[in-house]
């Protein structure tokens, strides 16, 4: 049951982007398109899941004092599969990703969930951990994108490694290019945390209200 | 002491593993990433000069010796098809506003531009890396001579919004043109 729990928590409770904030870096660079949010996200996920599984295993064979080169190693070992699996078989996905699939080495979320959790606990909680975290990664990515992708081209699920241009919302010219930059990415973020907060905000208001505690007060 | 040992042969033997699994998957894949980024040249090569079959590199020096101190020329290519010489293709780098821009410029015999192709850039999204889209990339084929954008009197279209751009990549075609027409001797 626990390591349904672990696996849960990821998703959304503990959202590695919207709750934990971790990783802003490859999210605000990859979360510009569906697909490249979808791409980054099962990457990442795949380098999680390895990772959180070797480490795990190996948590009684690696000291204390060298665990986070070991950690390094095991991690950058994962991303090199992932790069070069990915500009072999999915070469346009890997060409916009570009220095993001490398730079997964160095995205917090692997080295914090290594650390913080595969080094002190079972294989099979950290595995479930990893997917969990890396699903709750990808879904952030995919939520972040549906919402810039029309915005900055007009066009929704554009995906030229399957050959399918996207479905055309409104003209190109309509389009608001500065929501595809970082910047963008961090108004989004913004609109979307505010979103998140003022629903679980009114959800705990009702839960008060109806079991007759004081109301809180306005903030 | 000990300790340094035992934590030497730890990290070793974790490294090991990990350079071998490495070596694995990239005998696997290497041979298929090369293919493809052949591949991709091919294609992109037979964009900029559709008249030519065969492509032979120029070589290096003889290239820096035409370029005769342009800076930003990358590569040439020497077309031919069953009809004998069809052209000649540069790859070249210039500025844009967001940095360089790498392009494919082809040539035909007569010093006709015969297509180009943006390999890479790094322009504003949505406003100057429209430079690699059809639109502005078609116009080029047919044109000769030095050419300018229209804002600066000259024949090419520019970007909208993108003028700064847009000069960088007509600048890159007019020196591969430059490069292509010492090459084939015009």
């Amino acid at each position: 049951m626990s390591a349904l729990n672990e696996f849960k928590k990821g998703l959304w409770a503990e959202s590695p982007v919207f709750v934990l904030l971790l990783g802003m870096c490859p999210t605000m660079a990859t979360s510009t398109t569906v697909m490249n949010g979808l791409g980054m996200g099962i990457a990442a996920t795949f380098v999680l899941l390895g990772s959180n599984l070797f480490v795990s295993l190996l948590r009684k064979v690696i000291p204390d004092k060298i665990r986070i080169p070991c950690f390094i190693v095991v991690i950058a070992t994962f991303v090199t599969i992932v790069d070069l699996m990915m500009s072999a078989y999915l070469p346009d996905l890997h060409k916009v990703l570009g220095v993001f699939v490398p730079l997964i080495v160095v995205n917090c979320i692997i080295l914090a969930r290594a650390e913080a959790f595969a080094y002190k606990n079972n294989v099979l909680n950290s595995v479930m951990d990893g997917l969990g975290m890396g699903i709750g990664f990808t879904l952030a990515l995919i939520i972040l994108a549906t919402i810039r992708e029309p915005i900055a081209t007009g066009r929704i699920l554009n995906a030229p490694d399957f050959g399918f241009g996207g479905l055309a919302l409104f003209p190109a010219k309509f389009a608001a290019g500065l929501i595809s930059q970082p910047v963008g990415g961090f108004m989004t973020l913004g609109f979307v945390l505010a979103a998140i907060n003022g629903l679980a905000n009114r959800k705990k208001m009702r839960q008060d209200a109806a079991c007759g505690c004081p109301a809180p007060k306005e903030v | 002491m000990r300790d340094i040992v035992r934590y030497g042969i730890i990290l070793t033997l974790i490294c090991a593993v990990s350079g071998a699994s490495l070596a694995l998957v990239y005998s696997k894949t290497s041979v298929i990433i090369e293919a493809r980024q052949q591949q991709a040249a091919m294609k992109a090569m037979a964009i900029v000069l559709p008249k030519a079959t065969d492509f032979v590199k120029v070589e290096d020096a003889e290239l820096a010796g035409v370029a005769s101190g342009q800076t930003g020329v990358l590569e040439a290519y020497l077309g031919s098809s069953a009809e004998g010489a069809a052209g000649a293709i540069v790859k070249v780098q210039s500025n844009g506003y967001g940095g360089a821009i790498t392009m494919l410029v082809g040539m035909d015999t007569e010093g006709i531009c015969q297509g180009v192709q943006i390999l890479s850039q790094t322009e504003t999204a949505g406003l100057g890396s429209k430079i690699t889209d059809e639109a502005f990339t078609g116009q080029f084929a047919g044109m000769s001579g030095t050419l300018a954008i229209k804002k600066m009197g000259g024949q090419v279209d520019q970007v909208s919004g993108a003028t700064i751009s847009s000069r960088g990549a007509v600048a890159g075609v007019n020196k591969a043109l430059d490069v292509a027409k010492a090459l084939l001797g015009l």
